[in-house]
């Protein structure tokens, strides 16, 4: 078997693995209306919670559980609410309601790959460290030059040797050919990028969290969905990076950690301090960046002396009388924000920590190497 | 050659046992650099199962210690649960004057920015 049957079939496995499993959309065959249906029954007997109210009503001694005074201005397209719901481990509870359009409020996405051999860091987005540890690396004209070096594999050619200009999906179709099972050629070899303008219209997300965290008796499970960033947009599960360099692509994140695809809009799979939050803490404690989908609060990996915590649990996890039980995010390049989750979440019918209701369209799986996800955007 | 016959199982038992420890350490403690991204963190979880500790090195002499936790349905990675360490390199060592009797010597990396 030659390379390219081989990576041809390399690339079919990894893919319909993707469409069957996706990494943080809900491939259950719900459709988005499917759910917004679903959403707008259990809405009907919800009622509208200042934040505030909130805010005091739901907290434990220790301020465990979310603080919507936390999130940013614009957050959500509607007013947080309190509907029921059950979690995967069968309690009925109340939970926070969040509906989002898939953009991070405060700011516009990007920039994802750089434009040519010669483009500088400010052109281009970010990438996993080759280790998988510390600081993303700049995706300069410079580093896609070099991808064969980096990775040890001289097939990787991202760009044209004739014109120095970097190979990226440059429309709405190249973002989603890019992002199919059979990955077409023409779209191998390529940067990843996705605008938030290729979303649906109507493209909305819904998280449903419980307004009180449950302690979980089994925290066994894949974190698909760590959680909601303090902008309203996700903070994802592991990028399948594998498979992302299987097809000799980038999925390129912007400076933040993030990038876009059609099923999940804009998500986080790494924290470089975008989203922290601007309010200082006392004690100079890690400031939070989002809350997981159990409930619980996820603070950064750094202190504002630079220290990380000294001692986690396993999910990354850790409690003290001021924030209770919360986690400590990983470092960007990690791959990853908690290790499982904690307590317990609404089940989406794909396991712990399962994307929210009002995921992904029907048959849309999850784009190469894109957790679910289609390429990145511009 | 009674004392000879022990001398021989003692050095042939001493074997096994280094055999054993290498390769325990191997499956233990594996090292960065043998493929992209978490492949390294995958590898040593590789023959535990979830919640069991795990601890790979990754570049720069760093140390990572952790738990094996779901990445996927069905594999497990090595997540992170203390601070980065370093393992301190023999040439520093031996320039402070220090041996290493019982395995890397590691130190909290408590960075500062």
């Amino acid at each position: 078997m030659n390379f390219s049957n081989y990576r041809s079939l390399i690339g079919a496995i990894a893919f319909s693995a993707f469409a069957l499993g996706g990494c943080n959309g809900s491939s259950d065959g719900a459709t988005k209306q499917a759910d917004t249906k679903a959403i707008t029954s259990k809405t009907e007997a919800a009622k509208t919670v200042a934040a505030p109210a909130a805010k005091t009503a739901e907290k434990t001694a220790a301020s465990e559980g979310i603080d919507l005074s936390m999130f940013v201005k614009d957050a959500f397209t509607q007013e947080p609410k309190v509907v029921d719901c059950e979690t995967s481990a069968g309690t009925k509870t109340t939970c926070y309601q969040f509906i989002t359009d898939g953009a991070p409020a405060g700011r516009a996405p990007g920039p994802f790959c750089p434009r040519t051999t010669t483009d500088g860091a400010e052109v281009g987005g970010a990438w996993f460290s080759k280790e998988g540890t510390g600081d993303l690396v700049d995706i300069t004209g410079d580093f896609i030059l070099k991808l064969a070096e980096y990775y040890g594999d001289e097939k990787w050619m991202v760009y044209d040797a004739k014109t120095n200009k970097v190979r990226y999906t440059a429309t709405k179709e190249a973002c989603l050919g890019a992002a199919k099972p059979d990955v077409e050629e023409e779209y191998m070899q390529n940067c990843i990028e996705c605008e938030l303008s290729y979303l649906d219209d109507d493209f909305s997300r819904t998280f449903l969290i419980p307004t009180t965290p449950i302690p979980a008796a089994d925290t066994a499970g894949r974190v698909r969905t760590a959680g909601i960033a303090l902008d309203g947009t996700e903070l994802s599960g592991s990028a399948p990076v594998d498979a992302i360099l299987g097809a000799y692509t980038i999925a390129a994140f912007d400076d933040c950690g993030g990038h876009i695809n059609v099923h999940q809009g804009y998500h986080y799979h790494s924290t470089t301090g975008c989203t922290d939050t601007t309010a200082k803490t006392d004690d100079g404690y890690a400031p939070l960046i989002g809350y997981a989908a159990d409930g619980y609060g996820i603070y950064a990996m750094k202190d504002a002396a630079g220290n990380e915590a000294a001692s986690l649990d396993e999910c990354r996890g850790t409690t003290d009388d001021v924030r209770g039980y919360h986690y400590r995010a990983a470092s960007p390049s990690e791959n990853m924000f908690i290790g499982c989750l904690h307590g317990e979440v609404v089940s989406s019918g794909r396991g712990p920590g399962g994307p929210p209701p009002g995921g992904r369209p029907p048959g849309g799986g999850p784009p190469p190497g894109h957790d679910g996800e289609p390429p990145a955007k511009k | 050659m009674f004392l000879m016959k022990s001398k021989c199982d003692f050095s042939r038992g001493f074997r096994v046992y280094l055999t054993g420890l290498a390769l325990l350490l191997t499956a233990s403690f594996a090292h960065a650099h043998s493929g992209p991204l978490n492949n390294v963190a995958m590898k040593v979880c590789e023959a535990k199962v979830r919640s069991q500790a795990c601890q790979y090195e990754g570049g720069h002499n760093d140390l990572y210690i952790g738990t094996c936790q779901y990445i996927s349905d069905t594999d497990l990675i090595c997540v992170r649960n203390k601070p980065i360490q370093k393992i301190e390199s023999e040439k520093a060592a031996s320039e402070e004057g220090h041996e290493h009797k019982d395995g890397p010597k590691i130190e909290d990396e408590t960075p500062a920015k």
